[in-house]
């Protein structure tokens, strides 16, 4: 450890800074050294009228008149049971988060209220929307015109995807054609 | 009188006449430490007035295991003021008084005699507090007029025990430096 330069020793030794052997090393050496002692006590001095001084200073100067608790009484009394608020929201926030916690595992583990099909049924809710089939074209007959036009019929032509199944039944879904096996 | 420690747990306990009694045990100092360190009226009745509005509104922090009720209210005050610092960029010294002491020697030492309470003044002391560094300027105030140890610094000021030591020993040579410098 460096030896601190000696003013810099007088001023910790002076202001209480040093440990207990530095003090005690420091202290040997002021019994023996008079010119040592002189500085130490020229320290002293001017540290104890420094601090006289400052405290003469910062006690001197007075009080704001309006620096009392009434300025704050309202803000204090109001705010005070707030750490019990928050402990009860911090609470209701925990148990919120948990509630959908557990909404979300037993979602994940399958519909809670499906008791009749297996738990990996969706929920209809959140399941994809149901396919509807398709409704067949529809010939409409349309009233005559004229009664000297001959009689028409308008019919809807098939799209272009439909396909001859559209026309034979209400289930209209395109069916896969099964592949031949290998 | 009340001891503070049953005034604490009073107030704990939702007794506002126990928050009276602590604040007004407690507004000179924290007023005259923000007024030490701030050197501005004002700025201090605001920063004494917040501390202590903190203080109260969050005693469930205060551990008195862990430190003095004045040594946390002193926390409290040194973060305010330095926020405070911050925000109005004040200057710890005036270009014009950087500039007079820059002119003066200040290796002409005096002898012990000249340094007695009486001979020095009031004012010289507190305007050479006042242009020391503000980390200086704390632990100065700290040591010399609110008397704490080297410990309850370093947990005030927020750093190590020998940033402590060595504040207040540069802050004294700083103030000797300009003390000699205006006799």
């Amino acid at each position: 450890m460096t030896p601190l330069p000696l003013d810099e020793e007088i001023a910790a030794y002076v202001h209480g800074a040093l440990d207990e052997q530095a003090t005690a090393d420091f202290e040997r050496r002021l019994r023996e050294d008079a010119d040592l002692r002189q500085r130490v006590a020229r320290v002293r001095q001017l540290q104890q009228a420094v601090r006289s001084n400052l405290i003469a200073a910062v006690e001197g100067q007075p009080i704001p008149p309006a620096l009392t608790f009434d300025a704050i009484a309202a803000d204090v009394q109001r705010r005070r049971p707030a750490p019990l608020r928050l402990r009860l929201v911090s609470a209701l926030a925990v148990l919120g988060a948990l509630l959908i916690l557990s909404g979300a595992v037993l979602y994940s583990l399958g519909d809670p209220f499906n008791t009749t099909g297996s738990g990996a049924t969706p929920t209809p809710a959140l399941s994809a929307p149901a396919l509807q089939p398709i409704p067949p074209p529809e010939t409409t007959p349309q009233p005559t015109p004229s009664a000297d036009g001959p009689t028409t019929l308008i019919t809807r032509t098939p799209t272009p995807t439909a396909t001859a199944a559209d026309t034979d039944g209400p289930t209209s879904l395109p069916l896969r054609t099964p592949t031949a096996g290998p | 009188m009340p001891e503070l420690p049953d005034l604490i747990d009073r107030w704990r306990n939702g007794d506002v006449q126990a928050a009276r009694l602590i604040y007004d045990m407690h507004r000179a100092r924290v007023f005259r430490l923000a007024y030490s360190l701030l050197n501005n009226n004002e700025d201090a009745e605001e920063v004494a007035q917040d501390t202590l509005a903190y203080a109260l509104m969050h005693i469930e922090q205060y551990d008195a295991a862990r430190a003095r009720f004045t040594t946390w209210l002193h926390t409290i005050t040194v973060s305010r003021v330095r926020d405070r610092q911050r925000r109005r960029s004040l200057s710890p010294i005036r270009l014009v008084d950087w500039l007079r002491r820059g002119g003066q020697p200040i290796d002409d030492a005096p002898t012990p005699e000249q340094w007695s309470a009486e001979q020095l003044d009031r004012e010289q002391v507190w305007q050479a507090v006042q242009q020391l560094p503000p980390p200086l300027r704390e632990a100065i105030v700290l040591r010399y007029w609110a008397g704490h140890s080297f410990q309850e610094m370093a947990q005030i000021m927020n750093c190590p025990l020998g940033t402590a030591q060595s504040r207040v020993r540069r802050g004294f040579e700083q103030l000797r430096d300009a003390l000699t410098a205006v006799r």
